[in-house]
Parts: structure tokens; sequence; C-alpha cells
């Protein structure tokens, strides 16, 4: 059996001192919140491109469907954030490689789209509904979408620069040809 | 606090087959993410699963069994009780978390992906933080229901806080889209502190929501444990 506690008295003393900090807290928690909403950052507009050697053409997200409808091309959302290894991984050894950035621009409408929720509390309007349109869930992570079918594929986490261009070559192809129209019969 | 009930409470927990059975895949399988992602992002959180594995039933398993009643027959006070089983457990969760995010970050650097050793810290510190305010909802809860009765209550707010709040978004209503929001980390806190390693700002906001969950929770418990009858003709 446990040893009695060294102090006796009521051995059910309600905490009035821990009630009574748990309610300024949370009074504290509702104001800071409410204060937050109202000084909300304004919403800046994601950078298209970024730098330090990174050599893909990135678009703004705003027209990526447009560009991706009026070229036949799917978009590629890489979704990354400025506190994940990976993410600079993929961008030194895949983005900052002047052959696969060429292959990329070749075959896709390439869309960067950085999360900033651990930094600053939230994201904007624009990252937010892209990354529960896509259940982005860990970064880095790459999604080729054709929004003339719908279709899409994930891929979650780093696999390697070789990984990686070959997932990206084989994605691009399985959605086009899904979305190639298929010819009537008896015509080539 | 009393250290011989947070003793009895450590070993209980950490004899109980199925709560091994469960802590086993908890620890283990993040630890492959971070193979797979050369990163410490899947440890984002696993104090609070840790806490949830630890503290379930806390008190309402004593409760629905009797031990309780044996407990309180001797001179020992109920908010101590309550503190000892909250400190335990989230003792524990602790020690789990520094033990999986030393593995994981020589898994992550062994692959060339390795964050920087205050990132590190940091992760355990919000996984620290995160543990207390999950023990303090289990205490808390299982302070209320008998047996595992608080998984269910939090399953079931969990999933109604994120239908309304579906709901509440679609139609715009935003007062009650953020009250269910709230509700929902209040139950289950979220907590960024990367802002100590250089990256950010603090969210202030979120840390304390994390402290207040804690201390109320807490409070809450004891409230309700001084107020249980028990007698062994209780049933």
């Amino acid at each position: 059996m446990p040893p009695a506690d060294a102090r006796r008295g009521d051995t059910r003393r309600d905490p009035v001192l821990l009630l009574a900090l748990g309610v300024a807290l949370l009074v504290a928690r509702i104001g800071v919140t409410t204060w937050q909403a109202a000084h909300a950052p304004a919403e800046a507009p994601m950078p298209a491109a970024r730098n330090t050697g990174d050599l893909v053409p990135w678009v703004p997200a705003a027209n990526a469907e447009g560009m991706s409808r009026t070229s036949g091309k799917p978009v590629l959302y890489e979704f990354s954030a400025e506190w994940c290894g990976p993410c600079g991984l993929l961008r030194d050894q895949v983005f900052a490689d002047r052959e696969h950035a060429a292959a990329i621009a070749n075959a896709y409408v390439p869309v960067h789209v950085i999360d900033r929720a651990r930094e600053d509390g939230r994201n904007n309007a624009l990252v937010d509904s892209l990354e529960r349109e896509f259940h982005v869930d860990a970064f880095p992570t790459l999604v080729v979408w054709m929004p003339a079918t719908g279709e899409r594929m994930t891929q979650r986490g780093y696999a390697g620069a070789d990984g990686t261009v070959q997932w990206l070559k084989d994605a691009g192809t399985t959605l086009r040809l899904h979305a190639a129209p298929v010819p009537a019969p008896g015509k080539p | 606090m009393n250290v011989t009930l947070m003793r009895a409470f450590a070993r209980q927990r950490l004899t109980s087959p199925m709560r091994l059975f469960l802590l086993a895949p908890a620890f283990s399988f993040p630890l492959f993410a971070v193979l797979f992602m050369t990163s410490l992002q899947p440890l984002q959180s696993i104090g609070s699963l840790f806490a949830m594995l630890l503290t379930a039933g806390a008190i309402g398993q004593e409760v629905s069994s009797g031990v309780l009643q044996l407990t309180f027959a001797r001179p020992i006070s109920r908010p101590s009780y309550v503190a000892s089983r909250w400190a335990a457990a989230t003792l524990m969760s602790i020690v789990l978390v520094i033990a999986q995010v030393a593995i994981g970050f020589a898994l992550a650097a062994a692959r060339g992906g390795a964050p920087s050793p205050m990132q590190a810290l940091v992760l355990v510190l919000e996984n620290a933080l995160l543990a207390g305010a999950s023990a303090a909802v289990f205490v808390c809860l299982s302070s209320l229901v008998n047996g595992l009765g608080d998984v269910a209550i939090l399953a079931m707010a969990w999933i109604t806080l994120q239908l309304a709040g579906g709901v509440a978004s679609l139609k715009h209503w935003t007062l009650a889209a953020r009250l269910c929001e709230e509700l929902r980390h209040t139950l289950q806190p979220e907590l960024s502190l990367m802002w100590l390693a250089g990256q950010g700002t603090p969210d202030w906001a979120a840390l304390l929501t994390v402290v207040s969950t804690t201390v109320l929770g807490l409070a809450i418990a004891i409230v309700a444990v001084n107020r249980k009858e028990l007698t062994y003709a209780a049933g």
C-alpha cells in the first residue's frame, strides 16, 4: 500500500488556486487567439520561384490550372517547408540540376508551395486550400495533377534523386496517356 | 505528489500486455518513417500519442476494479493521487520521446539528413509539453467516467467536432468553425516551438492552449475525484 501523505488534514481539498490559474490562462488564451485573428498577417502571394540554385521555372499557383488546360501538361505541385531537411535535398539534387529542371519544365506546369504553419502559426488561404485538396500531411510531397481529368498521383517524402526523377517521368506519362483522346474506330 | 503512487502507476502501465502491444508500434513505426523521409518530422506530436496510450483509463479503471476504494482507505489526499497519476504518465511519455528522438536523430544523421541538435531539443520540448497536456486531458476524462470510457468520450467528441467544424466551414459560420477548432485543439493540443531554434515567430495562442489545457484538465480531475463517493457496496 502506498504510504500516507506527510501532510495531514483534509484529503479532499479543492485546488482553488489551480482552478483560478486555469481560468486565467483560458481567458488569456481566448484574448490572444482573438487578437491574433484580428491581426492576422496579410495574405502574401506565394513566390512563383525561389533562389538558392533552383533552376525550375515555377509558376504562381493561381495561374497553374489555366496554364495546364492550355498546354495539356499536368501540374506538378511541390509542397515543402523551410525547416524540412529532405526538401533541401530535393531542391539541391533535383531542382538545381540543369537536366532535371529542364525535363520538369518541359513536362509539367510546376508550382512550388511553401508551408509556413510552423513559422507563422498559420498558412495563407491558398496554401491551406491546396494542402487540404491534396491531403498533404508531410514534406516534401509531390503531387502531379491533371485538371482536365481530375486524376492525380502523389509521392510523399523524398525518395532520392533517381527515385524522384523516375517517379516524375512515370507520373507525367501516365496522366498524359489517360488524358489523351481515344481515337475513333477506323482512324489512325 | 506521491512517489510511491507514481512508481506503482508506472509499474502497472509497463506490465500491461495490451499497452505494450500498442506502445511498440507507436515507438517503432515513426522511426521507420524517419528512415524513409530522412527527417524527424514523423516524430512531431508523438508525445500526445504516448501520453494517450499510457494515461487512458488512469482513474476510471481503478474505480471499475475497486482498487481506488482500497487506495483511499489510506490517508492519501485525492489531489495528490490525481497529480501522481498525471506526473507518472507524463514522465514516462517524456522518457519514450527522448529515446525515440535520439534514435531518430541517429537514423537521420546516418542518411545524411540530420537536423541541428537544437531542432531535436526543441522537438523533445514540444513533445514533453504535448504529453503533459494530453495526459491532463485523459486524467480529466478518466475522472468523469469508469473503465476506458475516457477513450470513447474523446473519440466521440473528436468526430463530432470534426463534423460540426466541417459543416460550419461549408456554411461560412466563422464563429462556430472557430469554436470547433479551439475545442478540438483543447482535446488534442498542437504546438510548434521551432521559433526557439530561430525559425518563425512564437505562436503564443498555441502555447497558452497547451498550458491552460494542462492546468484546467488537472484541476477538473481533482475536483471530480474529490466528489467521488466510494463505498465497498457500490458494485
